[in-house]
């Protein structure tokens, strides 16, 4: 087998097609979230009182979920790994451990919902406008905007994971699937990476 | 080799995975809205130069409409005509058998891509029949305007009446049709790379397939903020937030940015495959291989990374900061010089050739004649940004965009139809009407756009419903060349009927091709049958050199397949 | 195995799982890298200046997401076509920064009501 043997960078005229689609579209995603993020940064200079409202925000499940959704990166590439190894029984039991890691989160991001949309924050939370905190809802909805679409994504790619774990574990074959919807997976957790301090942690 | 049956027409229409039928639904679906833009550019055309008449078969223009038929006609003529027709036909059409392969690498997913695109023109004719009538905000759907009054701090409060307005429908067709390009955009990047015929390296390939493959690339990167953007837009008309509110923190010039920043790359990724068709079209007629192959890619890449620099240049009145504004006229202007070296590549290209006028290459000509001479130098004018404070919003800039667009975007897909028409379905165009229609087209564009020109500098503005309320510009001969214009837009979009009619005939009754390769090409396309079977090649060839091997020395033909050894 | 062989068409190239080529590189100490990088943002959010805060933060986010790219999605060994394209992607971002930048931050919006 050829775990560590580590050969030197190969032509692309040698990747497989779905690896370099998927990359592709990693990289159009990136884009997307990128313009989001861009706009939360240059959003987040100008106003001060958005520090106000991050503390609203409830760090110890975003804490939470990083790790998990860190440990389901690591989980996925195990899967991976198993996959190369051909060992099916191996693959089944990665992929559900990364799954049940993406309903850990979005059950936490769930609880997260509630807490603050029963506190007034919302998508254009109307009772933080009455007290005249205009620029605050502002924040609240770049928050519900870019933790929502990552969570669809997390939904999107959990879905891959498991259609594709379900046809390798019925056919025995396209292992080399799980390394794209692998792939797919990991782009998920950098945005998260990204998103969790700027959202949580900077006050 | 194939052994299925030949499907009727609409089962082929809804299921065919082969490159060539998605290509050709692209191209019927965009003749529909083509058809619907150019008769709505009819409608308000007729309204500017005759303001008291009712235009036949519309009926009286309010200013409402007015802003509701010049915004559709952009939007359709942007997003699904010059995108859909240029990277979405042109791609699936030429990409695979330009390469020498079978199909594109991921068949289902060009379906799926379709789809996708039927949707958005579903979609988007859907948002005529809104209960608060068309979108009026201008294609470029600045809000607040387009929020519409029902978005910030209003008594609609229902969903329903956000959901179902044309604001919201136009934005998720546009929604529908980015994911139809961006799922085409990755199957282009993967066919071209991974399925080349053997011995095509990519400095073998035609320009025409560099090109479309970089401007699916600049799409996809310049519109992943737009994307955001645009999701944004939608919450704000749907669920009142305030991304763009300046009350609450938003900006309206964020839009303005967001929507630059893909507006303008996207104008250089509808240039690119006209370009790349023209290089195809320039050399073949001319006998010679294409000049500066390197040249041309490197400029041309050179020019994608500096679209993604020059964006603001749409904005220099908006309120942005002049300092800013500097910058961007500055590579606004540097932006031209890659341009200018293409164009005298192909006239490099052209200089001491054996040109051969056929159809095809009076399209290209005349593309590349008005493109850069009006388009092209107005363009600079237009950058410096002293001047655009002038002529900013004028009928200066519509002469503009319209010299630079409809002899790339319309000439292109033109050209490119009159030259491959054959090859694809094995039949001829009638010659006759095919002149007739270059003729008439190149006649009555000029007439429409030129007097534009002296109209902006006079100070007409876009976008305004009815000039009698201005004095200045009821002065002679202002108002003649409104007429002048409209009767010769109203001539131009009746000529297409003969494009139409052509086209139509000839699909089924046309006059079978004698000659596989009657342009004498090198590319592979030509190195098959007309119409090439399922699969496109009887067998796979191999290529040994360019497809630009024209008139070289000591040989009995002036031409060189790429598949042909020396 | 995933050949595909279309009326012919040999070209295709494919590459057998078995002989995949990238490497795998120990996945569990990569994990444990990333664990105590976000340790160490953590303890970094309660540093008293935001913009130090920021600085730190935002850059220990982009060490995380380069050493999952790296090892976890193994750019280490792809081809230099997917780097030049996630750089692209890195440059497009980085113009619309600079873009925005101006007409965003340095600017007053006076309509919004003060407190």
């Amino acid at each position: 087998m050829n775990t560590g043997i580590l050969t030197t960078k190969i032509s692309w005229r040698e990747i497989p097609q779905a690896r370099l689609a998927i990359w592709a579209l990693i990289a159009g995603e990136f884009v997307i979230f990128g313009g989001l993020i861009v706009m939360y940064i240059l959003n987040r200079m100008k106003y001060e009182s958005w520090g106000e409202m991050a503390e609203h925000t409830n760090v110890i499940a975003g804490t939470v979920n990083t790790l998990v959704l860190l440990t389901s990166s690591y989980f996925v590439v195990k899967a991976h790994e198993a996959a190369v190894k051909k060992n099916a029984r191996a693959v089944k039991k990665w992929i559900w451990l990364t799954i049940m890691c993406a309903l850990i989160f979005l059950g936490i991001k769930a609880y997260e919902y509630t807490h603050e949309i029963m506190m007034g924050y919302t998508m254009s939370s109307p009772a933080l406008l009455e007290e005249g905190k205009h620029v605050e809802t502002l924040y609240w909805s770049f928050y519900y905007t870019m933790t929502g679409l990552h969570g669809l994504h997390v939904i999107a790619g959990a879905l891959a994971l498991y259609f594709v774990m379900r046809n390798v574990t019925r056919t025995g074959e396209n292992y080399h699937r799980i390394e794209v919807a692998g792939l797919y997976w990991h782009m998920v957790d950098i945005i998260w990476i990204f998103l969790f301090p700027l959202i949580y942690l900077i006050h | 080799m194939s052994t299925h049956k030949q499907h009727g027409f609409w089962h082929r229409f809804f299921f065919s995975l082969d490159h060539k039928d998605i290509g050709l639904q692209y191209m019927l679906t965009i003749f529909l809205m083509v058809s619907i833009g150019g008769f709505f550019a009819y409608v308000f055309r007729m309204h500017l130069a005759f303001p008291d008449m009712e235009v036949p078969l519309y009926g009286t223009v309010t200013p409402k409409d007015y802003n509701m038929l010049v915004t559709s006609h952009g939007l359709i003529m942007m997003m699904w005509l010059a995108l859909g027709m240029l990277l979405a036909v042109a791609g699936n059409y030429l990409i695979p058998i330009m390469i020498g392969t079978d199909d594109m690498a991921f068949p289902k997913l060009n379906k799926i891509s379709y789809w996708f695109f039927l949707a958005s023109v579903i979609v988007m004719i859907a948002s005529f029949f809104m209960p608060r009538g068309g979108l009026g905000s201008g294609w470029t759907l600045y809000p607040p305007l387009s929020v519409g009054d029902f978005g910030y701090n209003t008594p609609y409060k229902n969903f329903a009446d956000r959901f179902f307005t044309a604001n919201t429908f136009v934005l998720l067709a546009l929604a529908l049709e980015f994911t139809a390009l961006l799922m085409g955009g990755i199957n282009f990047l993967v066919t071209t790379l991974n399925k080349r015929a053997k011995g095509m390296t990519l400095m073998k390939m035609p320009m025409v397939v560099w090109m479309i493959n970089i401007a699916s690339v600049l799409f996809m990167f310049s519109v992943g903020p737009l994307v955001a953007g645009t999701f944004m837009l939608l919450l704000d008309i749907n669920i009142g937030t305030g991304f763009y509110d300046a009350y609450r923190g938003g900006d309206p010039l964020l839009w303005e940015h967001l929507f630059w920043f893909f507006g303008h790359p996207e104008v250089y990724v509808i240039l690119l495959p006209p370009l790349g068709i023209l290089a195809e079209i320039i050399s073949v007629n001319s006998r010679k291989p294409l000049f500066g192959y390197k040249f041309i890619l490197v400029l041309t890449l050179i020019a994608a990374v500096l679209s993604l620099m020059v964006w603001a240049h749409h904005q220099f009145v908006a309120g942005i900061d002049p300092r800013a504004a500097t910058v961007f006229s500055i590579f606004t202007i540097i932006i031209s010089l890659p341009f200018a070296g293409v164009i005298l590549a192909y006239i490099a290209t052209l200089w001491k050739g054996k040109l051969r006028l056929n159809l095809p290459m009076k399209w290209a000509l005349g593309a590349v004649a008005l493109f850069t001479l009006l388009g092209g130098f107005t363009g600079l004018h237009l950058g410096a940004s002293v001047f655009d404070i002038y002529a900013h919003d004028t009928s200066f800039v519509v002469a503009h965009f319209h010299y630079t667009l409809f002899p790339t975007v319309i000439f292109g897909s033109f050209a490119g139809i009159y030259y491959w028409f054959g090859k694809f379905t094995g039949r001829e165009m009638n010659k006759f009407l095919g002149n007739l229609h270059f003729w008439l087209t190149f006649i009555f564009f000029n007439g429409f756009a030129f007097p534009l020109f002296l109209l902006g500098l006079a100070g007409q503005h876009r976008r305004i419903a009815d000039y009698r309320q201005f004095d200045f510009l009821m002065e002679d001969p202002l108002p003649l060349y409104r007429i002048i214009a409209t009767v010769s837009a109203v001539i131009l979009v009746l000529t297409q009927f003969i494009f139409l009619y052509n086209f139509i005939y000839s699909l089924k009754k046309g006059k079978k091709v004698q000659d596989d390769n009657p342009w004498e090409a090198n590319t592979l396309e030509w190195q098959t049958a007309s119409p090439p079977p399922h699969g496109n090649f009887e067998t796979y060839p191999v290529v040994y050199h360019g497809p630009y091997e024209y008139n070289l020395p000591g040989r009995d033909k002036d031409y060189l397949p790429q598949n042909e050894k020396i | 195995m995933n050949t595909q062989q279309t009326q012919g068409l040999e070209h295709e190239i494919r590459v057998p799982l078995e002989n995949d080529y990238h490497g795998h590189p120990n996945y569990l100490k990569v994990y444990i890298i990333l664990l105590i990088l976000f340790a160490l943002t953590v303890f970094a959010s309660l540093i008293p200046n935001p913009l130090v805060v920021f600085a730190v933060v935002f850059g220990i986010s982009i060490i995380k997401g380069t050493m999952v790219l790296l090892y976890f999605m193994h750019l280490k060994w792809e081809p230099n076509l997917i780097w030049i394209m996630l750089v692209l992607a890195l440059l497009t971002l980085f113009f619309l920064l600079i873009g925005l930048y101006p007409d965003m931050v340095p600017v007053e919006n006076y309509l919004v009501p003060k407190p």
